[in-house]
């Protein structure tokens, strides 16, 4: 349809001729969206390295010392039946001296120094993909508890708190990011309310010579939309900078804490919602100017 | 709009019935104004300021509506047009007011070729028309320039051309001459009575330029506080129609698109058809 072309023409030209007014509806719309694009890229990055430290949740059964070898063997037949095991490693008293003195700079050498090895033998319990859950995790060490442990050890504290953290954090940019997305809907819908205030004369005169409110209304809905879509585009250039220049940056720094996987950029779908978002609050808050400006609706 | 024009004889294209215009509660602008306009008549409404002459012309373009009465078009109420039908009725209207209301920001060409663009006429076929309407009000050549590098009586002529762009079967204009010379005023009343001669159109003015008036001999409706005071037959007719008269049931024109050539449907063996510039289109 022609009235496409003229709408989008109008747009432009009416974004042309407020540039300033225009300039800043983008940047705010794009300062919005980037706000969000980080909560989530840092939300994800954070449930990454909790998804992969729940990949190989583990379960440390220390031995007593004076267990005989077959005491161990029966003990790992029987902990192996279990459903909620895949598997179980045994590890000597020589070699958790040995890993414990890898483990740091120059432990290897202060333990050589010590007369006794310190450190006991143990059953290394590897969860089943579907019990890696913190709660899950404390219920089963629970099941686990033998005679001939002398402690079990699975770090349940430190996971389920970073999965609190994590949650709580969700939650707070869900509500954060609601409310920046309402109040760039209502920034769209001003700046809307003034453009078609600045156009009134014009308005009337379509009006006068047969405009439809539609043919009235399109370019105002097109220019909030062409807002909301720039503002979205730029808050991705500037997502992407931000991930190359601080999150790669901050990861050399934390290396070791994160494990050796790189820090993600958003996924796709994100990308593309996060556009969509753009354009969808363009034309909410457009939609919401037009419908209410009675010189649209000759 | 989309029915077939009436085929009896002397159906009037414009009835006013019984029609009082009050604004708010006290300001009462037309008072039992009962008038009927002929397809194809020119007519001068005169009266002093504030008459009703404005408000009368509004009433036929839905943008106000009668405390009582009805306004009827070709025998629709135009009173009781759907909002939403608006846009219809005025696409079938050249409108020219008084103050112009040309957009300044936009070209010659972009403000005459606005009644298109509405409609959704493309490009192609928009440019020759709108080239074609400026001819008719003598600018051609002057759809580059802005309003407010024309002169007074130019931008009158713009506003003209894009009432007359859509080829429309009624044409209605407020004070077209309001603040022109005698000169300037008598060529574009000459405009206005060839649109009227040539495509056939009902054109309605309302002026107090007695020159004009006197200087045509057509009918004039005279208000006075919002009542008719007289009105007077041209001497050119029962029916004072400026192409003489009409055959019945040659009216199909009213109801066909903008795009359409209306001209052609509206031939005439008396002839009058000297319009060179629907030939062609
Ligand atoms: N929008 C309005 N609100 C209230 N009163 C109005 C309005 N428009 C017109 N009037 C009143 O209605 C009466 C008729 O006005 P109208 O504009 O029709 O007069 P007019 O004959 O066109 O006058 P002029 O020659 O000055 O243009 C006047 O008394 C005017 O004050
Ligand atoms: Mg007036």
């Amino acid at each position: 349809m022609s009235y496409i072309g003229y709408s989008l023409r109008r747009a432009l030209k009416g974004m042309a001729e407020y540039r300033f007014l225009a300039g800043a509806t983008i940047s705010a719309v794009a300062t919005v969206l980037l706000l969000i694009g980080t909560f989530a890229m840092t939300l994800s990055n954070l449930s990454g390295v909790l998804d992969r430290w729940g990949k190989d949740v583990q379960i440390s059964c220390y031995l007593i010392d004076d267990i005989e070898d077959t005491a161990i063997f029966d003990l790992k037949v029987e902990l192996q039946s279990m459903g909620e095991v895949q598997s179980v490693k045994y590890v000597s008293k020589l070699e958790a001296l040995e890993q414990f003195g890898r483990s740091i700079d120059g432990m290897d050498r202060i333990l050589a120094d010590l007369d006794e090895n310190p450190l006991p033998a143990s059953l290394e319990v590897r969860l089943a993909p579907n019990y890696q859950k913190p709660r899950q995790v404390a219920d089963i060490a629970r099941r686990l508890e033998r005679p001939e442990f002398v402690a079990l050890d699975y770090s349940h504290e430190w996971v389920e708190r970073y999965h609190t953290f994590l949650s709580l954090s969700r939650l707070s940019a869900m509500v954060l990011g609601t409310l920046l997305l309402v109040s760039a809907v209502f920034l769209i819908a001003n700046t809307i309310r003034l453009a078609i205030y600045a156009r009134r004369a014009e308005l009337a005169i379509v009006a006068l010579v047969g405009g439809t409110r539609w043919f009235a209304r399109l370019p105002f809905l097109f220019e909030g939309a062409l807002q909301g879509l720039a503002g979205a585009i730029a808050s991705l250039g500037l997502l992407h900078l931000l991930y190359r220049y601080a999150f790669l940056q901050l990861q050399e720094g934390l290396g070791m804490l994160m494990g050796p996987d790189e820090l993600a950029f958003l996924p796709g779908h994100i990308l593309a919602s996060l556009l969509l978002a753009g354009i969808g609050i363009g034309l909410l808050g457009a939609w919401s100017s037009v419908v209410r400006d009675p010189s649209t609706s000759p | 709009m989309g029915a077939a024009f009436s085929d009896e004889q002397g159906a009037p294209m414009i009835r006013f019935h019984n029609v009082t215009k009050h604004y708010g509660r006290t300001g009462m602008a037309l008072e039992k104004v009962d008038l009927a306009f002929q397809q194809g008549e020119f007519a001068f409404i005169t009266g002093r300021s504030g008459a009703g002459k404005t408000t009368l012309l509004k009433l036929l373009y839905a943008a106000e509506h009668p405390t009582h009465g009805d306004v009827l078009l070709e025998g629709r109420s135009v009173a009781r047009l759907h909002p939403s039908s608006v846009p219809w009725l005025r696409r079938n209207m050249g409108i020219v007011v008084q103050d112009f209301r040309l957009l300044p920001r936009r070209s010659i060409f972009e403000n005459v070729a606005l009644p298109l663009e509405v409609c959704g006429v493309k490009r192609g076929e928009l440019r020759p028309r709108v080239r074609q309407a400026l001819a008719r009000v003598g600018l051609e050549g002057m759809g580059k320039r802005r309003p407010g590098e024309l002169s007074g009586g130019e931008q009158q002529r713009v506003a003209i051309a894009r009432a007359i762009v859509n080829r429309p079967s009624i044409l209605l204009a407020d004070e077209p001459t309001g603040n022109l010379d005698h000169y300037l005023s008598s060529d574009i009343m000459d405009l206005l009575v060839g649109i009227c001669r040539d495509q056939g159109a009902t054109v309605l003015v309302a002026t107090h330029d007695q020159d004009q008036v006197k200087r045509h001999d057509f009918r004039e409706v005279h208000l006075r506080g919002g009542r008719i005071e007289f009105d007077r037959r041209s001497q050119h007719g029962p029916s004072g129609n400026v192409t003489a008269l009409k055959q019945p049931g040659d009216e199909a024109t009213h109801s066909s698109p903008p795009g359409t050539e209306a001209g052609d449907e509206r031939d005439e063996p008396q002839g009058q058809r000297e319009s060179p510039s629907e030939a062609q289109a």
